[in-house]
């Protein structure tokens, strides 16, 4: 039915999406992490500590906001539906 | 050759500009006089038209049956309404329910004389001349031909599409100031030199030619 292959596509190209983001937001952290090491002029294993801040992005908060690229088109199309239909 | 430039974006913003104007709502208040089904068969102007119930959409035909909407405005003239779902396709109304608001629309059909007037939302042009009818959407009774109301949904999604169109043009011009141009002033700055280079070229030759002309 349409509305079940809609469906489909919709999710198939928010989970595209979805994996892009997430792939460009960790590539931005490591780079935020290798400027951070440079400018405090640090010293020690630069790959380990790279290592542990991506390991405590992975954990962090920001990245479950990334979930938002499913949660608000298809809550805007729910929300769309019902103030539409059935108010 | 301005002209060109021109034409082009008048004529995508006017293209633009009609395209929102024919999707996005507008109210109306008028006076239902009748509803009834018809038998529709899809020429050219089959754009302006929706779609099957949802859940027939597979059933695609040359001609379906759309209900429609008869209705007065207040300076006395009539109008037409279609009420077709949209379902999930386009515009993005997911209307799924006409066959309750064609109930609704039955049951405010009023006389001249006892007139019940309503606020229709709908969407879409009326042409006498293409046959196009709007799509409603919604109805509401109200109390008088006067009623007035505020859109806003227009306001608030215009603004955003406005936010929306002037961040990305900045970011454009942006990423063309430090990408784009900073390589065609080398490209240019290049030919320069090539430019250069040939008249020097021609200047050492003619040198040598010269001394050929003293003796």
């Amino acid at each position: 039915m349409v509305l079940f292959s809609r469906l489909f596509i919709l999710l198939v190209v928010l989970t595209v999406i979805y994996g892009a983001v997430s792939l460009y937001s960790r590539e931005v952290r490591r780079a935020k992490l290798k400027r951070r090491w440079r400018d405090k002029g640090l010293t020690g294993d630069r790959d380990a500590f790279i290592q542990r801040g991506l390991k405590q992005y992975d954990r962090s908060f920001r990245r479950r906001l990334i979930l938002l690229v499913y949660v608000l088109p298809l809550g805007a199309i729910a929300l769309l539906v019902y103030t539409m239909n059935f108010m | 050759m301005v002209y060109v430039k021109w034409v082009f974006w008048i004529t995508f913003w006017v293209l633009f500009g009609s395209a929102l104007h024919y999707t996005l709502p507008q109210h109306d208040v008028v006076r239902v006089v009748a509803t009834d089904v018809r038998r529709v068969d899809f020429g050219d102007n089959s754009m302006f038209w929706a779609q099957q119930d949802t859940g027939q959409e597979s059933a695609t035909t040359t001609n379906r049956d759309v209900r429609f909407v008869e209705a007065f405005r207040p300076n006395g003239r009539p109008i037409v309404y279609r009420n077709e779902d949209t379902g999930w396709g386009w515009p993005p109304y997911f209307k799924l329910d006409s066959s309750n608001l064609q109930a609704e629309l039955t049951d405010l059909v009023s006389t001249s004389d006892a007139p019940q007037w309503v606020l229709l939302r709908h969407y879409g042009w009326r042409n006498q001349f293409f046959t196009i009818f709007p799509n409603a959407v919604a109805v509401k009774p109200v109390d008088g031909p006067d009623h007035s109301v505020t859109n806003w949904f227009n306001i608030a999604f215009l603004t955003m599409l406005a936010a929306l169109v002037w961040a990305i043009w900045v970011r454009l011009r942006r990423f063309r100031q430090a990408r784009i141009d900073p390589m065609l002033e080398e490209v240019e700055d290049s030919l320069y030199a090539a430019g250069d280079a040939i008249s020097e070229r021609r200047g050492r030759v003619r040198r040598w030619l010269d001394s050929w002309k003293s003796k």
